[in-house]
């Protein structure tokens, strides 16, 4: 049986999220697109948090690169009851993985580690240039069609 | 560029506001977020400084619900307009799919705008991105104050390749639907 590569990225980041024991995990485009998710993200906006995380990242990034001379790695951010820790993987994604408690619980994760290598393997299997699981043209003018007339209903005053 | 997700059925898209610090980018998205279907829309976040000054971006997403099988949605950000501020603009340029340049049509603020306008090339050329291949409209801003500059001559200097624009007084809400219908459909477009 083969599987796309899409279905492939999905697949290691299910694996990383239960081999980790973490609530949830996204993968990220460096534009802040989830390209993949896991788990429960109940009770998070996920749009917003992607988008401040992949924000966050590049920022840091962009300072490992400046101040430190070399490249980015990981961050976390601890907080009362949830926490996050952040990894780059495959060069212009992230892995977000969100946890109940302190990121001390969940198992360790370094780029050595299997998963994330397959994860990464799986990500260089995506069409060149793509942002995400998937980009580019191909959902076809019917699509196109109708999503010029939810814009002319959404993107309006509301009455 | 454009997210679509085949195996979670998803399609995401980045818009862009940019241009000259003060010009309305933030109004912009503020009056959307205000005057949009709360249902479709998301938390708006702005990082900004303590006099609401754009520090690194503001954030909106809008969902414009599931079309043809693919939740389909937009994610509006605005760079900060400072000039030194140039490497968080850069940042939010990652990945987009279409750019709303918004100008402020004030006389005064006519040098500003060129400068935006040049440093946006700049930006998305290290990123190996066209002005001319990429979704794009201009949004001239601020109409209702006096001491403006002429459509004709923010024309002249600003759109050349004459792209969309739109005349918009953002902080009433004027102008702001048009402009970001017209990216839309735009970047809409590029996917089909």
């Amino acid at each position: 049986v083969t599987i796309s590569s899409e279905a492939r990225v999905q697949l290691e980041v299910d694996r990383l999220v239960q081999r980790t024991g973490a609530r949830a995990g996204y993968l990220i485009a460096d534009s802040g697109m989830v390209s993949a998710q896991a788990g429960d993200p109940s009770e998070i906006e996920v749009a917003t948090v992607v988008s401040l995380l992949a924000a966050q990242t590049s920022a840091a990034a962009a300072l490992a690169t400046l101040v430190c001379g070399r490249e980015f790695s990981e961050f976390v951010q601890e907080g009362a009851s949830s926490s996050v820790r952040v990894t780059g993987v495959g060069g212009r994604w992230i892995l977000a993985l969100l946890v109940d408690g302190p990121t001390g619980i969940l198992n360790r994760l370094d780029r050595s580690d299997d998963h994330v290598r397959g994860l990464e393997a799986a990500i260089g299997a995506l069409a060149p240039g793509a942002s995400g699981a998937g980009t580019g043209s191909g959902v076809g003018s019917p699509w196109a069609d109708e999503a010029e007339s939810r814009i002319d209903r959404l993107f309006r005053e509301e009455s | 560029m454009s997210m679509i997700n085949y195996a979670s059925r998803e399609i995401s898209c980045k818009l862009v506001y940019y241009g000259t610090g003060l010009g309305g980018k933030t109004t912009n998205l503020e009056y959307i977020h205000s005057r949009v279907d709360p249902d479709t829309r998301g938390k708006m976040i702005s990082l900004a400084t303590e006099a609401d000054r754009t520090l690194f971006f503001d954030f909106l997403p809008v969902d414009l619900g599931e079309i043809r099988g693919f939740k389909t949605r937009f994610h509006l950000y605005t760079v900060p307009g400072q000039v030194y501020y140039n490497a968080s603009r850069k940042l939010i340029l990652k990945g987009v799919d279409g750019i709303i340049f918004v100008a402020d049509s004030q006389n005064h603020r006519a040098e500003a705008n060129i400068e935006a306008m040049h440093n946006l090339y700049e930006n998305l050329e290290e990123y190996g991105l066209d002005l001319a291949t990429l979704p794009f409209v201009i949004q001239y801003n601020k109409r209702d104050l006096p001491e403006v500059l002429s459509v004709d001559a923010l024309r002249r200097e600003l759109n050349p390749g004459k792209v969309p624009e739109f005349e918009a007084v953002a902080i009433e809400g004027t102008g702001v639907f048009e402009t970001l219908r017209a990216v839309s459909k735009l970047v809409v477009k590029t996917l089909s």
